[in-house]
């Protein structure tokens, strides 16, 4: 698999407190990766080491194969485009001359691809409005707009939804979608919003006191936050043999344990089971929601 | 660092307080010049007056439009955090500052333009014409390279501020203390350097002002350490100014050179300085 950033042991220590600690992530090329954690949990430290804001204390990373201290880093940054905290914009300027700026600095021979932009983020009716006057969402879609100029292939999103209202945030989530889907850009998007990250990555980083948890697809967290019926049995091959008769998924947990998910009708399945001598301990019904497993991982005790 | 200035030279092209700033500059200077030459033509003790009396007055304020026009662009840069976006798309920091320095250059080299259209249009003799001025042509000249040389180190100053303090009004606030620190260490060495070396009883002896029974002053300052003094004076962004503004500099070469080291230093340090700086 074709990795755009890497990380290996990043570490970054402020004189007080360790905000990143040995963490070690893989963004995919083409995917929306989920950043989460929860506050203070060293989210925009990463991304501020990513964007070259800060150095880290130790520990490297790698952005499209360079390495964060060689002279290709100055090559590989080329490549992405972010918003971290807050939008970089000019206030004083309308969302136009924002992008002339942007264009500018990245050295385009020509303004042309402004006007695309502009309506790409919903902009486009902007006109001679100064940035000042506009709303947060506009500001953020603004901010998107300019990471966008130089046609990246990477971009950061540090908590894009902060502020925002329902509206704001479902347009900012079809604009990603929209963006990873028709431009095959790769995404970094932090968040501690689990709920609206579900709706848009396709992997997740979850990161807790500085330290990269767990790494896992969509997929995965599909399957461990699926609604299943935890049985406890005598007899686990009994149990194999009546569920593989009536073609249900389920997954073995353990030589006593399994998890079916399926609607089952439980007095069937004891009758079945009897029949094969195998008695029920135990049944529950587990419904793993994002929350619940997310606090799982990162303990739901500690408050930040 | 091409594109870096052509963005900074965009946005002051668009920058409605830099062109108020140079407005002010012109017609403040235009106004000074004309009152100044006025008086030239009123009676008084002088045989007759110089334009260079009054050419380099207004010098002394366009430090203060300098904080004007200049802090409030590099507060939108670093204040409102948009040189990030510079850094996020793989511009080294020295060409951010050094960018950041330039523009503040230009911006302080129009000003001075600005003065000096202002004061020669606001003369009210011919200013083309030797015989109106007291000092040489190439005396004229050195005076506003000195006038270039504190500005630089205006502009050198002011970017070394605007790039540590991490809001517009904290921005601000720190320039326009460290002129006026600046300005009243400046003007009592000016004012030392400035006493007679003798004293007594001034008389006017055939329109000639004149000191009847001179005793040495004992607060003149001599041999090294008048040197001494003036060199920090010129040191001092503000200490140059005095001598500019008074059209008196009394040692030509050590002023430029210490006024072009206190650009230097402060570019040089404020780099390194921006160099290490963690950025939110």
């Amino acid at each position: 698999m074709e990795y755009v950033l890497t990380t290996n042991c990043l570490s970054k220590k402020y004189r007080h407190s360790q905000a990143l600690n040995n963490l070690t992530m893989h963004i995919p090329k083409g995917s929306i990766y989920g950043f989460v954690g929860r506050n203070g949990a060293g989210k925009t430290t990463l991304i501020r080491l990513i964007c070259g804001l800060q150095a880290p204390t130790s520990g490297h990373f790698s952005l499209y194969g360079a390495q964060n201290d060689s002279k290709n880093m100055i090559k590989a940054r080329r490549q992405i485009g972010a918003v971290v905290e807050t939008p970089s914009i000019y206030l004083d300027m309308t969302a136009e001359d924002n992008l002339r700026q942007q264009c500018l600095i990245l050295g385009l021979p020509d303004f042309t691809g402004i006007p695309e932009l502009l309506q790409l983020v919903g902009l486009s009716d902007s006109g001679k409005k100064k940035t000042s006057h506009f709303s947060l969402g506009m500001k953020q879609r603004l901010g998107i707009a300019v990471a966008l100029c130089g046609d990246p292939d990477f971009l950061i999103l540090d908590e894009p939804t902060n502020g925002l209202d329902p509206q704001g945030i479902v347009e900012l989530r079809e604009l990603i979608l929209r963006l990873n889907r028709e431009r095959g850009i790769t995404v970094l998007i932090s968040s501690h919003i689990l709920d609206e990250l579900h709706r848009l990555a396709t992997h997740y980083g979850i990161i807790d006191q500085g330290h990269m948890v767990k790494e896992l697809s969509a997929a995965e967290l599909d399957a461990a936050c699926r609604k299943c019926v935890r049985m406890e049995v005598t007899d686990m091959k009994a149990l194999v043999r009546v569920l593989d008769r009536i073609h249900v998924d389920y997954k073995i947990r353990s030589a006593a344990q399994a998890d079916v998910y399926a609607k089952i009708n439980v007095t069937q399945i004891a009758a079945a089971l009897s029949r094969e001598g195998c008695e029920i301990l135990s049944m529950q019904e587990k419904d793993e929601s994002l929350e619940s497993y997310f606090l799982s991982l990162v303990g739901g005790g500690n408050h930040a | 660092m091409r594109k870096l200035l052509s963005s900074h030279i965009a946005r002051l092209r668009k920058s409605n307080l830099l062109w108020l700033c140079l407005l002010l500059v012109f017609l403040t200077s235009w106004v000074a010049m004309r009152v100044g030459t006025e008086s030239m033509a009123a009676p008084s003790g002088y045989d007759r007056a110089y334009l260079d009396w009054y050419f380099f007055r207004f010098s002394a304020y366009l430090g203060l439009f300098q904080i004007a026009a200049i802090g409030l662009f590099l507060g939108q840069e670093y204040g409102d955090g948009t040189f990030r976006n510079k850094l996020i798309i793989g511009h080294s920091r020295p060409g951010i500052y050094l960018s950041g320095f330039l523009a503040c250059e230009l911006i302080s080299i129009v000003l001075m333009v600005a003065w000096l259209i202002g004061t020669l249009v606001g003369s009210m003799q011919n200013p083309f014409d030797p015989s109106n001025w007291e000092i040489s042509l190439g005396e004229l000249w050195y005076y506003i390279l000195a006038a270039f040389i504190f500005t630089t180190a205006f502009a050198a100053l002011l970017t070394w501020i605007g790039t540590i303090a991490d809001n517009k009004a904290l921005s601000v606030v720190l320039m326009f203390g460290i002129w006026l620190t600046m300005q009243f260490a400046a003007s009592q060495i000016y004012s030392r350097l400035g006493e007679a070396e003798f004293e007594g009883e001034m008389v006017y002896i055939n329109g000639v002002a004149t000191v009847v029974n001179p005793t040495p002053n004992p607060l003149y300052l001599s041999g090294t350490i008048r040197i001494v003094c003036a060199c920090v004076l010129y040191f001092l962004p503000n200490g140059l100014v005095f001598a500019v503004s008074d059209a008196n500099i009394e040692y030509p070469m050590f002023a430029l050179v210490f006024g072009g080291l206190f650009a230097l230093l402060t570019l040089a340090s404020g780099c390194v300085i921006f160099c290490k700086k963690s950025i939110k």
